[in-house]
């Protein structure tokens, strides 16, 4: 019994610390620039593909890989920003939601045209071997997650309130006319945090692509746990997506325990949607602080 | 009645009439099914452009309802051994009940995790249905072989559904509600100070919506015979109900049918390319809200201002 539960405890954790990994971009996005973005999904499987597609052709190592697709994401989502999303935001908030819509079914098509639809993964030692806590084997791809959703969050953490960057980011998130007003260039700024946003995301591709598996399709219910965390943990609140994520990644493997794996989704989507009617605003929590 | 409808509709009215005649004499059996994938298509773009492009509200669940409509006829035929007609009965009903209430709940939410929430919806119902063994879990559910209707019967229901859907467009896009709509999407808290009663109309609309994409989803049961969660439920009703909606011309009466030709024929053109077919039409969808956010059908009107001012330059 008192195994079992340490093993949800771990387990959990590891989970919930990929969840942190995936949601803490798409939550300082929301927080800072009110955006919210549907195509998050895509750009998490769309760095894992790249991962898994330069750790087979160069026969790269997957750590290395990173190296590339990181920087590779943030300057993708630096266009992205700059060329689609910033001359949107001006109509409202419905143009910039279809836009990053298109950006999501595209993505999908992409990925199918270019590696189909059968799973695709990366073999690497993370992946296959761990090491025993209290008597329960953990791979070293679960202790890395936890590992990187701290070294994220805290890392974000000392950006936004040790740099002039952070504070310029502050400034525009908590009223972007004013920002303006004191000579920050709020559209640089959206940029960069959009692009910061993305590479955040592309870290969890090496969990992802190592640990799991990835699909054309699967943005989609990454998209949905990212919402969760941010829907508990508040809109841009750094420590709240940790907490919120690590919470939910334990929260699933003990409703899994008892119930049953069937039960996944409609444990997940209920929760969601209660928490979504209990707080309809989801941002009560300070916004990038 | 012209007053009533308008000159320019009346003139795509006669001209869709004319092609659906066309269809319905000369047409070949396979022209028929051809003109029951467009029509059904189309209708599935006019009742989401009812909430996302009139209202402005970007719901990202109307495969929720598309699915009750195959399901309540599965249920009521196969299940309950009753009459067809009150399985599309049960799906209108359902769903407009459905929708009106869901709305009424998510009034407070803003834009954002209102789209979510409607997904979520469609997310459950897909959860549900796998589990449940009256339902079929992810097996589904076979028609009974006595329900079965010939192409042209099937292409004459896809023609009265769709001009369901264009009737209801055509009236709200004219009528006080039409404008109370637009109020809304453009500044809701200023359309309830100046007495829209703008939670109301948001229920309404969305059950609108709603009991249309049902009907679809009744005709589509009928043709395809049976459903499953996966594909019923599908989020790719929804892609394509937004997608055509917005190439067409998010909010405008003759868009989504404009889309829907254009879609249609693009899936015609690509048909053992889906993969390139859905990457084309993401990429013309993100030129549209980018470039041409009034859509095809509002092509027209800005080449006439274009050539206005070039006219004034001369």
């Amino acid at each position: 019994m008192l195994g079992q539960a340490v093993v949800i405890v771990l387990e959990g954790l590891a989970s919930g610390g990929l969840y942190v990994v995936i949601a803490i971009g798409f939550s300082l996005v929301a927080g800072v620039m009110r955006l919210l973005n549907l195509a998050h999904g895509e750009f998490l499987v769309g760095a894992a593909y790249v991962l898994i597609a330069l750790a087979g052709s160069l026969s790269l190592n997957p750590f290395l890989a990173t190296l590339v697709t990181v920087p590779l994401m943030f300057a993708f989502g630096y266009v992205v920003q700059r060329g689609l999303l910033q001359p949107l935001m001006s109509h409202g908030e419905e143009p910039v939601l279809v836009a990053t819509f298109g950006l999501s079914i595209g993505a999908q098509a992409l990925f199918q045209i270019l590696w189909g639809s059968a799973p695709a993964a990366v073999i690497s030692p993370i992946g296959l071997t761990g090491v025993e806590i209290f008597g329960h084997t953990m791979r070293w791809v679960s202790i890395l997650a936890f590992v990187m959703a701290l070294v994220l969050a805290g890392g974000l953490y000392l950006l936004l309130t040790r740099t002039t960057f952070g504070l310029s980011l502050r400034a525009a998130a908590q009223d972007p006319m004013a920002a303006l007003g004191i000579g920050v260039n709020v559209p640089q700024v959206f940029a960069l945090c959009f692009g910061l946003g993305a590479a955040m995301t592309s870290c969890g591709a090496l969990i992802l692509a190592s640990g799991f598996s990835v699909e054309p399709e699967a943005g989609a219910s990454w998209l949905m746990r990212a919402v969760t965390v941010m829907v508990i943990g508040g809109m841009g609140s750094i420590w709240g997506t940790l907490g919120a994520g690590l919470l939910i990644g334990v929260a699933e493997e003990a409703g899994v325990a008892t119930l049953g794996p069937e039960y996944r989704d409609l444990v997940i989507f209920t929760l969601l949607l209660a928490l979504l009617l209990a707080r309809p605003n989801g941002l009560v929590a300070g916004r990038a602080s | 009645m012209i007053g009533a409808i308008g000159k320019q509709n009346l003139a795509g009215l006669a001209l869709a009439l004319a092609v659906l005649a066309g269809i319905w004499t000369l047409g070949s059996d396979y022209s028929l099914v051809l003109g029951f994938g467009f029509l059904t298509m189309a209708s599935l773009a006019m009742s989401w452009n009812l909430v996302g492009g009139f209202a402005g509200q970007f719901a990202l669940g109307h495969s929720l309802y598309v699915g009750l409509g195959g399901y309540a006829v599965a249920v009521v035929t196969v299940r309950l051994g009753l009459d067809l007609w009150l399985g599309a009965l049960l799906a209108v009903v359902l769903s407009v009940t459905i929708a009106a209430a869901t709305t009424a709940l998510f009034l407070r939410m803003r834009d954002i995790y209102f789209s979510i929430a409607t997904m979520v919806l469609a997310l459950l119902a897909t959860a549900i249905t796998v589990l449940s063994p009256w339902l079929g879990q992810t097996a589904g559910i076979v028609l009974n072989a006595d329900v079965y209707f010939t192409d042209r019967a099937l292409f004459v229901m896809a023609v009265a559904v769709a001009a369901l859907s264009l009737a209801v467009t055509i009236w709200v896009s004219r009528s006080s509600l039409g404008l109370s709509l637009r109020a809304i999407r453009d500044d809701a808290s200023a359309a309830d100070e100046a007495g829209v009663n703008s939670p109301a109309l948001k229920c309404l609309v969305m059950a609108l919506s709603a009991g249309l994409c049902a009907l679809t989803g009744v005709i589509l049961m009928l043709q395809r015979g049976t459903i499953e969660p996966m594909a019923g439920y599908s989020i790719n009703w929804t892609i394509q109900m937004i997608m055509i909606a917005v190439i067409g011309g998010l909010g405008t009466t003759w868009g989504p049918l404009l889309g829907a030709a254009v879609y249609f024929m693009l899936q015609q053109y690509f048909e053992d390319l889906p993969n390139w077919n859905l990457l084309i039409l993401a990429l013309a969808l993100l030129v549209v809200i980018r470039f041409v956010p009034e859509g095809l059908a509002g092509l027209p009107a800005r080449l006439k201002r274009i050539l206005a001012q070039r006219g004034e330059q001369a």
